[in-house]
């Protein structure tokens, strides 16, 4: 059953699929699986010949008693499909849960795992799912390891302080941390989180694997689970930023007609920011009967920088970077400039008292059918559907999502997203250190693809799916859509990291208030990226140039790379 | 109004047989239009809370509308906030902890914080009033401790309550609430205190009673009104502390504004209905607890026999 | 004055069932009363104080790595304070802070004494009208930022009312033009605090002594002149304290302005507390956040000083002239008063 190589990073998909041993090949059907619809059928038709190399009269019988199919050592049983979610013992899931076992045995392991979660994540552990599912996620951790986990809430709005206050204090209470993908370095360098790669290194989970690894291939597990060439997380979310727009609205014919009179040019999904710009212009109606706005982006306080950034990165092939290979900041130039001014420009589209709303408040005017269309976090379509009352007022249905408008570089069309307030699950290392091992292991058991798609495929909770085979999956689709999430898999491989250093949420901060200053006419594009450099290099003196440097070096790596551009037409 | 002061009474009779004109009818329904209009002014944040705590989610907010009143009243919020049953039309279905238990640990918290700084500050403060103890500085001294902004104070407060084990414990908190709220007890008490004539001590210990028995017999009943305004006042500032119980609490000790937080940020949105339920919630025990010490307030200090 | 009164006290004490912890001695409980109060100050200040000092003489931050003992590997002695003192969002932050202070207690102060003033005169159901005026104060602030974070959005229930009062659409910024948002703020800051000025002014008019004010009214002195030259000299010390305690409070405004609009757009809300929670909280700085936060100390203590000196003046004279038997005085008031209404 030993497939190492599976493992291994560089493999080409072609020479995956033949290297693969049966029951992993079985589950790759996701493709055929979706296609098809019915996830049992297409597990029958798949899995039969495939089964044939682990299957003895003995293996069977277990299997059959514990509800697992044949070859599967663990995971969800009890519900029609249950077997894509289930994992043979050569899986990461399956590594983890063997590892688990041995540490216990060992007695390494502790009773009790204590797992600092945000609010709303604990639903997709703790919730059976979906109907006729024996066990939650953790209930099959429990059973299957014998450990329990113990889940302590952090409110979203102080898991910085949180943790700030319990790495300054050495507060081991917390066996496993989560945090947002802007505090990476911040925890990094405070001692929080430990290094992972010792135990990457030793069981060999499938972040790069084709398949089964995360979208994408290296720079998204770089971008999710790396800081200055160190693992610190795993991925346990997908906030990468999609473009939300109505599909409605760009294929109406009368709609296209006066489009292309006005601008000769057809009216599509724009490319560019510059198309993006004219249609706005075009469609932003507020005095409408059902008023429509141009440009619905957050512009609040904290949320309104990653529209900025989405007009930024894209100013440059392969990326327009935040900061010089020397540590200076990269934003007062055309590129900075530009964006700000065009997230000035699109404030003038936007819905009234845009600089105070977020994203509840921009679901709901997308709901309302006021929102042409904005860049915002790929669960819209799983919220805004026609099922949840409070968001739909009947144009769900229409909300369609695509990859952020680009630049032209050179000939070539960039299109980048950025994501955004992601978060991830890390090992705390003031934890006693003979807990880390296994606190580890359930991270790469509850973030490997099967549990982890497993997992997303619950509607109850905020986390998004990021491995390949959850963009194939029934249950997946059936929550997010066929289309956005057909959509996602071209943005998350185009996704740029926001900044992500030690002083992460300074800089943010700096870059947030000066352009807040700009959005309320109190300073000029120019003079509000002319602060942020100043304020930025501030910043990288104070935390000390050598080491940024080293960092901002590193975070290069996890930007989409060269020949990674976007989809010259709509997705869908 | 059962326990008005006879002499308020006498001095309302008084009043109107000097006065009686038309002049002063005009008078009494402008004074009436006054507080009409203050009442609402002010009540309105708080209908709207009200109103809110009752409306489902596709009318806390929705763009370009308002919702007046709840079209479809609802007591969904209240149900979800105390984990009775969850909202299935909330897009997160599922509040893993209800507000009941860091409900408990406010009211603990919150309570013996203010017992305690009333302890300790009560009689600092008759010290001084009676006594000038600890010298002239001494009282400024004591307000200082509530001019240092708390944010920054709140950093070597950790260490050292982390280093004492007193962190996330309920006790931690009791102390921290009695320490920045005693200076308020001490400087509200102590002019409360020397409103009463000090001939009333005196005159007890000429009856045989120790400087305490003087105190809690014949000073402290003096003070009732103002130890009652004080003893709500300083309920309040500890009930509502956010930013020491963040700091200083995490799973033991958490208390309810703490969870509050929680509705309004991040992955959640903005819950506005849910806040609002727990607001409504949460105003509950300083409404009773005024409720219950309203006399004293509008009677305010009665100086029984000696009075002038 | 107290040491032969209390032997006598002794010899005169008919029996003793309970140790009475030196209270005959005034000099005993004196010292006793304060002990507690001290001890608990001593506790509370003394090492967190000595702390903040040392870590304000250095750059330390938890993000370096390094525990707050080995703060001193970032020492730099005063650049912290040289930093804070040159740099031009503290000085602005300051300012907002003193602005909002004297705004807010300002208005607070005539809202509360009106109020209280209309309360003066018993009414039938007065408690529990008095009790729904202080229901604001009740309510968290974390809550009360959030209501009025409601009520000020652009198509908020504020706009709408004056839009149904006025007749046309009203689009007014409250929250993003930030030459209106310190005043929103402070509306938060005077709707959930003026019931406080409004319970202990109450408190201490109907305290008054009320034979005095019928007497000045049986004269003839108007409410004007009532109200000028007796009620306002014999409640100076409530008064002082209400505004001073509502002014320690003020300075140290955070929940307002944070919740509105974290302090922006930009820094147009952002008093020094806003800002401090920035220097601790998003960046991290914690050896120049209490450098910082001493200097706060500092000019607060200051201002403190010159607030409290006529506190106490008045507290003294005050309380000699009406405790202490000064009779003349008050009847001197009252003729004041009643002069005073003649003239006119």
């Amino acid at each position: 059953m030993s497939k190492g190589n599976l493992e291994g990073n560089d493999i080409p998909p072609e020479v995956h699929e033949a290297s693969g041993d049966g029951s992993e090949k079985r589950l790759t059907r996701g493709k055929f699986i979706a296609g098809a619809g019915v996830a049992g059928a297409g597990l029958a038709l798949g899995g039969v010949p495939a089964m044939a190399k682990g299957w003895t009269p003995q293996s069977r019988n277990k299997a059959l008693k514990s509800g697992l199919a044949p070859g599967m050592i663990g995971g969800p049983v009890g519900f029609k499909g249950a077997e894509r979610y289930q994992y043979p013992a050569n899986s990461e899931e399956g590594r983890a849960i063997l590892g688990l076992k041995a540490l216990k045995k060992a007695g390494k392991a502790p009773d009790t795992l204590v797992v600092q979660a945000l609010n709303f994540a604990r639903p997709q552990f703790e919730n059976k799912f979906p109907a006729g599912a024996t066990l939650s996620i953790a209930g099959i951790f429990e059973k299957e390891t014998g450990i329990k986990l113990k889940f302590v809430e952090t409110n979203p709005a102080s898991e910085y302080q949180t943790n700030i206050r319990n790495a300054s204090t050495k507060n081991g209470s917390f066996d496993l941390v989560t945090g947002a993908i802007e505090d990476t370095g911040d925890y990094a360098e405070a001692g929080l989180l430990r290094p992972l790669d010792d135990y990457v290194a030793k069981y060999k989970p499938s972040w790069n694997d084709p398949k089964y690894g995360y979208l994408g291939g290296r720079p998204t597990v770089q971008l999710f689970t790396q800081y200055n060439g160190n693992t610190y997380w795993v991925g346990f979310d997908n906030d990468t930023q999609p473009f939300v727009y109505r599909s409605d609205l760009f294929n109406d014919p009368k709609e296209k007609v006066a489009f292309e009179d006005k601008y000769g040019q057809p009216l599509e999904f724009p490319k560019t920011w510059d198309d993006q710009a004219k249609i706005a212009a075009f469609f932003n109606r507020p005095d409408a009967p059902t008023p429509l706005y141009g440009s619905v982006e957050r512009k609040a306080p904290f949320w309104g920088i990653v529209n900025w950034q989405h007009r930024f990165v894209c100013s440059a092939d392969p990326n327009m970077y935040y900061f010089k290979p020397d540590g200076s900041a990269n934003v007062n130039n055309t590129a900075g400039i530009r964006a700000a001014t065009e997230h000035l420009r699109s404030l003038g589209w936007s819905e009234p008292g845009a600089l105070s709303k977020d994203w509840i408040s921009q679901y709901q005017t997308f709901g309302a059918g006021n929102g042409v269309m904005g860049g915002t976090f790929s669960n819209v379509t799983k919220l805004v559907v026609p099922a949840n009352k409070a968001f739909d007022k009947g144009f769900g249905k229409y909300l369609r999502t695509d990859v952020q408008p680009g630049r032209m570089i050179n000939g070539k069309l960039v299109r980048r997203t950025v994501i955004f307030y992601n978060i991830s699950y890390g090992v705390n290392a003031f934890a006693p250190k003979s807990r880390h091992e296994a606190a580890y292991l359930f991270l790469q058991w509850a973030g490997g693809a099967r549990m982890f798609t497993y997992l997303t495929a619950n509607p109850g909770g905020y986390q998004d799916p990021h491995h390949t085979i959850s963009f194939h999956d029934p249950l997946v689709i059936a929550s997010y859509g066929a289309e956005p999430i057909r959509a996602l898999t071209e943005i998350v491989p185009r996704s740029a990291p926001p900044i992500a250093l030690r002083g992460g949420p300074a800089y943010n901060q700096a870059l947030d208030q000066e352009l807040q200053k700009m959005l309320t006419k109190q300073q000029s594009p120019e003079k509000a990226m002319a602060n942020v450099e100043r304020r930025w290099n501030q910043i990288t003196k104070r935390l000390g140039t050598a080491k940024q440097v080293k960092a901002i070096k590193a975070s290069y790596a996890s930007f989409p790379p060269k020949g990674r551009y976007g989809p010259d037409k709509p997705i869908v | 109004m059962a326990t008005v002061p006879a002499t308020a009474r006498v001095t309302a009779g008084s009043a109107a047989v000097v006065r009686r004109s038309p002049l002063r009818l005009l008078k009494r329904i402008a004074r009436w239009l006054a507080i009409l209009l203050m009442a609402g002014t002010f009540g309105f944040p708080l209908y709207w809370t009200v109103t809110m705590s009752f409306k489902p989610q596709d009318e806390w907010n929705p763009p370009g509308k308002i919702f007046w009143f709840p079209h479809q009243p609802t007591v969904s919020n209240f149900t979800d906030i105390l984990g009775i049953a969850h909202a299935s039309n909330i897009f997160f279905s599922g509040r893993s902890r209800s507000a009941l238990t860091p409900i408990y640990h406010s009211l603990i918290a919150a309570g013996s914080g203010t017992a305690l700084a009333l302890l300790v500050g009560v009689f600092a403060a008759y010290g001084i009033a009676r006594f000038r103890a600890g010298g002239r500085l001494l009282p400024f001294q004591i307000l200082q401790l509530r001019m240092f902004p708390p944010i920054a104070i709140i950093i070597p407060l950790l260490f050292m309550w982390v280093y004492l084990g007193l962190w996330d414990t309920l006790q931690g908190l009791i102390i921290l609430y009695a320490a920045v709220t005693f200076p308020f007890v001490v400087w509200l008490m102590r002019s409360f205190f020397q409103e009463v004539p000090r001939e009333i001590s005196e005159a007890a210990i000429v009856d045989g009673c120790t400087h305490w028995g003087a105190f809690f017999k014949a000073v402290l009943p003096q003070a009732k009104g103002g130890l009652a305004a004080t003893a709500l006042f300083v309920f309040i500032l500890n009930w509502s502390d956010f930013l020491i119980a963040l700091v200083m609490s995490q799973d033991h000790s958490q208390t309810a504004p703490v969870y509050l937080q929680a509705l309004q940020s991040g992955s959640s949105g903005q819950e506005y209905g849910k806040q609002a339920a727990l607001a409504m919630i949460l105003i509950m025990p300083p409404a009773i607890f005024g409720l219950s010490i309203q006399r004293y307030l509008v009677r305010g200090l009665t100086f029984g026999a000696i009075k002038r | 004055m107290t040491g032969i009164e209390a032997e006598q006290q002794v010899r005169q004490a008919p029996r003793r069932r309970l140790p009475d912890f030196g209270g005959r001695s005034a000099a005993v409980v004196s010292r006793l009363t304060i002990a507690p109060g001290q001890l608990l100050m001593l506790f509370i200040v003394a090492f967190p104080a000595a702390l903040a000092i040392y870590i304000g003489f250095t750059e330390w931050t938890p993000t370096s790595g390094d525990n707050v003992w080995g703060a001193y590997h970032y020492w730099h002695w005063f650049d912290g304070y040289w930093e804070a003192l040159t740099s031009g969002s503290f000085w602005h932050a300051m300012w907002l802070t003193v602005w909002f202070t004297g705004v807010a207690v300002g208005v607070e102060f005539v809202l509360g004494f009106t109020l209280a003033l209309l309360f003066l005169k018993e009414f039938r159901g007065r408690g529990l009208v008095t009790l729904y005026f202080l229901l604001p104060m009740m309510v968290v602030p974390a809550v009360s930022g959030f209501i009025f974070f409601m009520i000020f959005q652009v198509d908020g229930p504020l706009n709408q009312g004056l839009a149904a009062i006025l007749g046309h659409t009203v689009q007014i910024q409250w929250l993003e033009d930030p030459s209106l948002v310190m005043w929103s703020a402070i509306t938060v800051d005077i709707w959930q605090w003026t019931p406080l000025m409004f319970l202990i002014l109450l408190s201490g008019l109907v305290a008054l002594p009320e034979d005095q004010l019928n007497q000045a009214r049986i004269l003839g002195a108007g409410f004007r002149h009532r109200f000028l030259y007796l009620m306002l000299p014999m409640l100076k010390p409530i008064i002082l304290i209400a505004l001073i305690i509502r002014s320690i409070e003020v300075f140290k405004v955070f929940d307002a302005p944070y919740l509105l609009t974290q302090g922006g757009p930009g820094d147009a809300s952002t008093t020094i507390s806003v800002w401090l929670y920035r220097e601790v909280i998003i960046n991290t700085r914690w050896g120049f956040a209490s450098a910082a936060a001493i200097i706060v100390l500092i000019i607060v203590s200051f201002a403190g000083v010159f607030a409290v000196r006529p506190i106490e003046q008045a507290q003294e004279e005050t309380l000699e002239e009406l405790v202490g038997g000064d009779t003349e005085g008050e009847q001197q008031r009252v003729e004041d008063a009643i002069a005073a209404e003649a003239s006119v």
